[in-house]
């Protein structure tokens, strides 16, 4: 336990303070960033053809109404945790990929519902979008980095990694 | 039992504690947040003599400064900074409805949220010095906030504000209930969580 504490905390300070850096920020997450607002409003005009994005920002037509994606709302935090826990914990690489790749995804399209959520609250009450947006659904995107986690956990440790044979 | 279920099922019921507990703590939260403010305070002691008080007010924490600042119009006076301590503190629900969903019992809710208070003190400490390193920089040089010390304050508050006030509570959680997790993860077709 302590080994894997210490390994998550020094792998997850390294690609925090990675992340923080300029060249980090204008390759992957800016860009990442507008790719969200972009997939956000290709979901939302589905059923609403009133948005647009705008880089980071989500904007309605109709009542000017926009939320722009920032540090913290972009998931990026709650990868980066997840990937760490993956990482620290003792499995073979190709559980590891797969986890990781499968938990990136998870984390990402509950976060996208968030996005879509709150840009609909924020149009209907100010209030509910201040409380959802700080308190509310930063809880469930953590919630949802342990679920994933716990699940990945129980999949490398039941279930043998395919071994070739002797 | 599916080999998933127990998560879900966990799941499922951080869930359902996260309502009461969330609700309790926004109802608590001026009377919850007073001992990590009071940590905050010592914890801004320890970079110099900066804050001569810190007042309540409502949900917010006022951090009056022996900061001088002059208006556009010209008149003296001190830096004021207001805090919002629930940003820093909301981690104290999602604890209480982790152990509450796990049944780790009252005894280990207490010891956790104690645990978490070191955490919500780095947040609320560093987003104060945030908002003075903000300011400009005659405020910021004022309090010393210049050069390596500007930017580790910086980074000191990206991990207080994206960092520890979610993943806090989950790693206390984690520490407290290793045995429970084990369970979950290894054979938790067999999970019996201990009795509260």
């Amino acid at each position: 336990m302590l080994r894997f504490l210490s390994l998550f905390l020094l792998i997850l300070v390294g690609l925090f303070t990675a992340e923080l850096t300029r060249p980090a920020q204008e390759a992957l997450v800016q860009p990442w960033t507008a790719t969200l607002a972009r997939l956000c409003a290709a979901v939302i005009t589905r059923f609403d053809r009133h948005v647009v994005a705008l880089g980071d920002v989500l904007e309605s037509t109709t009542n000017g109404f926009a939320v722009s994606i920032r540090a913290g709302c972009n998931g990026v935090e709650a990868t980066l945790i997840l990937v760490a826990a993956i990482l620290a914990f003792p499995a073979p690489w190709t559980r590891k990929a797969a986890g990781i790749a499968a938990g990136v995804a998870a984390v990402q399209v509950l976060n996208l519902v968030r996005v879509v959520s709150l840009f609909y609250l924020g149009q209907w009450n100010r209030v509910a979008f201040e409380w959802a947006h700080l308190y509310l659904w930063q809880t469930l995107i953590m919630v949802d980095v342990l679920v994933v986690w716990l699940l990945w956990l129980r999949w490398v440790r039941v279930e043998p990694a395919p071994r070739a044979p002797a | 039992m599916h080999p998933r279920k127990p998560i879900l099922l966990f799941a499922a019921r951080i869930l359902a504690w996260l309502v009461p507990c969330l609700a309790a703590w926004y109802w608590l939260a001026p009377w919850l947040d007073r001992p990590a403010a009071w940590l905050a305070q010592g914890l801004v002691a320890l970079h110099g003599e900066l804050v001569a008080s810190i007042e309540i007010d409502g949900r917010l924490l006022d951090f009056v400064t022996r900061l001088a600042a002059r208006t556009a119009s010209g008149e003296r006076g001190v830096v004021i900074v207001e805090v919002n301590p629930m940003l820093s503190t909301y981690g104290t629900p999602f604890l209480a409805a982790l152990v509450l969903a796990s049944r780790g019992g009252w005894r280990k809710l207490a010891l956790g949220l104690a645990a978490l208070l070191p955490f919500q003190a780095w947040s609320i400490a560093f987003d104060f010095l945030a908002q003075v390193l903000r300011a400009g920089p005659e405020t910021a040089s004022q309090a010393g906030l210049v050069g390596w010390r500007a930017e580790l304050t910086a980074l000191a508050y990206q991990l207080g504000s994206l960092l520890f006030p979610t993943l806090a509570p989950v790693a206390v959680w984690v520490a407290m209930q290793a045995r429970y997790v084990r369970q979950l993860a290894g054979t938790a077709a067999a999970v019996t969580p201990p009795a509260g």
